[in-house]
């Protein structure tokens, strides 16, 4: 228990898929006002990605990574195209701190919601514009998403096995960008105690991604050197990878970092002659003789639990873990110990377990506190008692399709 | 004026999660004072620094990457006196950022009641690699580790391959963010009563959050994801004439140009193959013969523009050299030249996002005790005194 850190603080979400929405379900874990933005024309596409049941009249409902990251939020549903649309729009931004979006950098203008238009009915809104490539320079209009992000924002080049070509790395600048936005909306917050003014922040995801491979950067200035792929390996230390344990794919990695540690680890393999066998005594030798190295580990491993493996070499002061999968990660021990996944009820899916945030404070709530929201689930609550609307005028806006509770026949997703 | 101007950050942090945390608050504007051991200094740039020919502590570019706007200080905080100088640095701070072992702090008498003692608003922020509390709380952790006990690589890899890390060590970064945000949003919460807070970020957890809901699909269907590279067929990496051209689709329509793109027309009329992965396992032969055919005779930028033309999401995966030559990134001024004495001039990334809240003074890493006199005779200490404490090592 403890303080809602972002209360008072209200979010109008027209993010879509996952790099916005991994972002602000975190926001509204922290108790902010997290109002998700949708049309029964457009719906967020992420709601049909591995839907339970794609026969189902509410299809759309039963995708679990849409459930998944949408955590927190309060669901309204406004159709941005019409009039009346953007007339309630406009209502909830003089009501909101924040207003943030991941369209092309086109989108927003084309509304006519973009920032300018925004700033002068709410002069102390904080925009975060999450584009694929920035709002200027002349890729601006170019189309992308996580993939697209992982290439061209440099780690697709660096990472796979030696031997691979370069790889998608499942799409990780989109979880990336969605807190590298809260972080930014954080820091746009803190200016605004002082200043009393909002600002408009132009987040390229390519950036956000290349932002982090700063070090590859000078390194290639320094050296003239491309860093290729090295799987597990580390460009000094050895051995360091993932080694096959008892079982169908299962795996636990050792990471040797010392000669120190390397005696330790012989001696508990059986193998004491390895301290100062001169393939292994010293880094350097056991980075030349990696490959069979990681044989005689894995020799080792083959017939063990990688639990009991991990214990034993964390008891040698190693680093070493398990390969979890999905469903171990539910039930690991230590992760149930700092109740990592939390059950949560939902219309139309039950029960589930949602994983939770990796930050714990002292004296402040961080959790997941309501499930993603149906389509348009608080039009009532959000458009009768934040917006001031009569029930005359929201019935209205339904009639009009302006907002809904269900997806428009014959309309696309976002 | 910066966003975090009048804030004060003490970061004793090592490793690259902590720093990572503390350099996007010193970024932010905050006075960030980087506290090393006066003999010591901090392993992970040490350990890079390594890595560049003829390197010292001072001229690695981790360090210059991990440290750069932020203040130097060397203090012994296992010592006494340098025990009681932290004490009251931490009492004219708001943040104190660190990673050391759960329960280091507290026997060195510095721990968050130690501090909330001297500072009731203090907040301190610990990130380490599996959090203050459970039973792995003592468990080493590197990257490889982090990344296979926190889900990510089951996910990623081959099949029939090993289980891999990313090669970059993104799950520290996104720990690191992940503790700048329980940083601030603590700062926010702080002007409700006054009080600050103990904040526990995991880099096992931080990875966690990184994953793209398999516990989810797990639950939903009762199944996972072949661990692959591409494992939904959204991405392909094709040959072109100078390197590696990748194309890749999201919606329905995308799809359709992609198939336009490459002219393999008879794939783009069954819509049903984009939502049945059997069938689209079935016609990747197929699509990649046309799609490496498409490819071979272009160079990569050509193969780009081709696809961004049809509004394909097309992508080529940069080295740092194309990032460095890459117009897109030149004219948003992306790179800025900067100098790290020790190491040289070299352009680097400015920010991850643009905003004017970023400081607009730019400080490159500092050396190690470079500002102790500075820091020092600022909290009131005596010029005569801490020529002692040099001569003791406590600074």
């Amino acid at each position: 228990m403890g303080k809602d850190l972002l209360k008072n603080i209200r979010i109008a979400d027209l993010t879509h898929y996952r790099s916005g929405p991994s972002g602000t379900t975190l926001l509204g874990g922290l108790g902010a006002d997290v109002i998700k933005v949708e049309s029964i024309q457009r719906l967020d596409g992420f709601r049909l990605f591995n839907t339970l049941d794609p026969k189902n009249s509410a299809f759309y409902e039963m995708g679990p990574y849409f459930n998944g990251c949408n955590t927190n939020k309060r669901g309204l549903t406004l159709d941005l195209n019409s009039v009346d649309g953007k007339a309630r729009f406009l209502e909830l931004i003089t009501k909101s701190d924040v207003v943030i979006d991941n369209f092309s950098a086109r989108v927003m203008d084309g509304l006519d919601l973009g920032y300018e238009r925004l700033k002068a009915i709410n002069p102390s809104l904080i925009m975060v514009s999450m584009t694929c490539f920035g709002q200027t320079g002349p890729w601006r209009d170019y189309v992308g998403f996580g993939y697209t992000f992982d290439q061209i924002g440099g780690a697709s080049a660096v990472c796979g096995y030696e031997d691979s070509p370069p790889t998608n790395i499942l799409a990780a600048s989109d979880a990336i960008s969605g807190i590298m936005a809260v972080y930014a909306i954080l820091l746009a917050l803190e200016e605004r105690e002082r200043s009393g003014l909002g600002q408009h922040i132009d987040m390229s995801q390519v950036e956000t991604l290349a932002f982090l491979m700063g070090p590859n950067i000078i390194d290639y200035q320094l050296t003239g050197a491309i860093k290729p792929r090295m799987g597990n390996q580390h460009p000094v230390f050895a051995p360091r990878n993932a080694y096959p344990c008892q079982g169908e794919d299962e795996w636990v990695t050792i990471s040797v970092e010392s000669d120190l540690q390397w005696s330790a680890l012989a001696i508990a393999m059986g193998n004491p002659e390895w301290v100062d066998d001169p393939r292994y005594a010293t880094m350097a030798s056991r980075k030349r003789n990696e490959r069979d190295l990681d044989k005689v580990i894995a020799d080792w491993t083959r017939g063990q639990q990688k639990r009991s493996v991990m214990e034993l070499v964390q008891s040698l002061g190693i680093a070493s873990a398990m390969v979890l999968n999905a469903r171990e990660l539910l039930e690991d021990p230590h992760l149930k110990d700092r109740n990592m996944h939390k059950k949560l009820d939902r219309k139309f899916t039950g029960e589930h377990l949602y994983p939770q945030f990796p930050i714990h404070y002292s004296d402040a709530i961080c959790e997941q506190r309501m499930p993603a929201p149906t389509l348009g689930q608080d039009n009532e609550a959000v458009l009768a008692d934040l917006l001031g609307l009569t029930t005359q005028e929201i019935e209205k806006l339904r009639q009009d399709n302006v907002i809904g509770e269900e997806l428009l026949l014959g309309a696309g997703s976002g | 004026m910066a966003g975090l101007d009048g804030l004060r950050v003490l970061d004793i942090s090592t490793g690259i999660s902590g720093p990572f945390c503390a350099r996007l608050l010193a970024d932010g504007g905050a006075d960030t004072i980087k506290v090393v051991d006066p003999m010591g200094g901090d392993p992970t740039s040490e350990e890079a620094a390594a890595l560049v020919k003829g390197g010292d502590l001072h001229s690695s570019a981790l360090h210059a990457f991990l440290n750069q706007n932020k203040r130097g200080l060397s203090l012994d905080i296992k010592h006494s006196a340098g025990q009681a100088i932290f004490k009251q640095l931490a009492a004219k701070s708001d943040v104190v950022i660190e990673s050391s072992s759960p329960g280091t702090l507290d026997e060195l008498g510095l721990g968050y009641k130690d501090l909330a003692t001297v500072n009731p608003g203090i907040i301190l922020t610990s990130i380490t690699e599996f959090g203050q509390t459970g039973p792995y709380k003592h468990y080493k952790g590197d990257h490889l580790a982090i990344s296979a006990i926190g889900g990510w690589a089951f996910c990623y890899g081959e099949q029939d391959r090993e289980p891999l890390q990313a090669g970059i060590p993104f799950m520290y970064h996104m720990a690191g963010t992940y503790g700048a945000i329980g940083t601030l949003s603590a700062i926010q919460g702080r002007r409700q009563d006054g009080k600050g807070q103990h904040v526990d970020v995991s880099a096992q957890e931080a990875c966690l959050n990184m994953l793209a809901y398999p516990q989810m699909l797990a639950q939903y269907h009762g199944t996972s994801l072949p661990r692959s590279f591409a494992a939904s067929m959204q991405t392909f990496y094709l040959k072109a004439q100078d390197g590696w051209i990748a194309l890749n689709y999201l919606s329905p329509v995308e799809w359709e140009n992609l198939c336009a793109l490459i002219g393999a027309f008879h794939l783009a009329v069954d819509p049903t193959l984009l939502y049945d992965m059997e069938k689209k396992r079935e016609i990747l032969p197929e699509l990649m013969k046309f799609a490496q055919e498409w490819a071979k005779d272009k160079t990569q930028d050509e193969a780009f523009q081709a696809a961004q033309e049809l509004r394909v999401p097309a992508g080529i995966p940069y080295t740092p050299k194309e990032m460095l030559d890459s117009e897109q990134f030149r004219s948003r001024d992306f790179f800025h030249k900067t100098s790290q004495p020790g190491l040289g001039t070299f352009a680097q990334p400015r920010n991850p996002f643009k905003s004017p809240s970023w400081r607009s003074d730019w400080q490159p890493a500092p050396r190690r005790g470079q500002d102790n006199d500075e820091v020092l005779t600022d909290i009131g200490m005596d010029p005569e005194y801490l020529r002692k404490l040099s001569d003791e090592h406590v600074i």
